[in-house]
């Protein structure tokens, strides 16, 4: 079962991913900064990411906000997780099985993109004593 | 052919008024499940998104389409929208 893993530095578990545009569409890869984010109940994109991927809004859903509830944008692409440098060789991304169907949102300080329940469900996510994670799909 | 942006907004936008009038309906029969949409009709229902994608790209060239998920709305992202 492929993994990644790190240590929580006590605030936020950031990890360096790419994304890549859905079936059928022209893929064009796009790095970015992920906070893997269990009080999210579904995987949320910066805008510019989808631009930069070429994707277009495929359906809506319904966002919950501070100032009430607003229609999001949704589009479906593909996720994987940047693995650490070896011996200077970047190894290809691990990508997850699915596609996703995630809405935008407005980009936060530190990462592009969250991600959410709805992926880290389906999979095996382990945070121990050590604030040594692990997340496993 | 290209499409304006207009016209694909306005179609998702339909479809989703349509969506949610029947979302009741599609919760008890169609849980989980992606909905491909046309004009305001139900074209199917798909597992997964993907499949759902590539049937809409391969019966519709002009890209008029829109795709919702049938899952409980609304959806929470937690601190990054209650700031």
């Amino acid at each position: 079962m492929p993994e990644i893993s790190g240590i929580h530095d006590g605030r936020q578990i950031l990890v360096p991913v790419v994304l890549a545009g859905g079936a059928g569409q022209a893929v064009n890869l796009v790095e970015a900064t992920a906070l893997l984010d269990t009080g999210a109940t579904l995987t949320a994109s910066a805008p510019q990411l989808a631009d930069a991927m070429g994707l277009v809004p495929v359906g809506r859903r319904i966002l919950d906000t501070a100032a009430g509830t607003r229609r999001a944008n949704a589009c479906n692409f593909t996720l994987g997780f940047r693995r650490p440098h070896h011996e200077g060789m970047a190894p290809s991304p691990l990508f997850l099985p699915n596609e996703l169907y995630g809405i935008d949102f407005t980009k936060g300080i530190s990462f592009d993109i969250l991600v959410g329940v709805d992926v880290l469900s389906k999979g095996e996510f382990h945070k121990d004593r050590q604030f040594r994670w692990v997340f496993r799909f | 052919m290209a499409m304006s942006d207009d016209v694909l907004t306005q179609e998702i936008d339909r479809n989703f008024d349509y969506f949610q009038s029947r979302f009741k309906d599609l919760m008890a029969t169609h849980s989980g499940a992606f909905v491909l949409l046309r004009h305001q009709r139900v074209v199917g229902f798909f597992d997964r998104i993907e499949d759902a994608a590539r049937e809409a790209q391969t019966r519709f060239s002009d890209r008029i389409y829109s795709i919702q998920v049938v899952e409980p709305e609304p959806v929470d992202l937690g601190f990054v929208t209650r700031a």
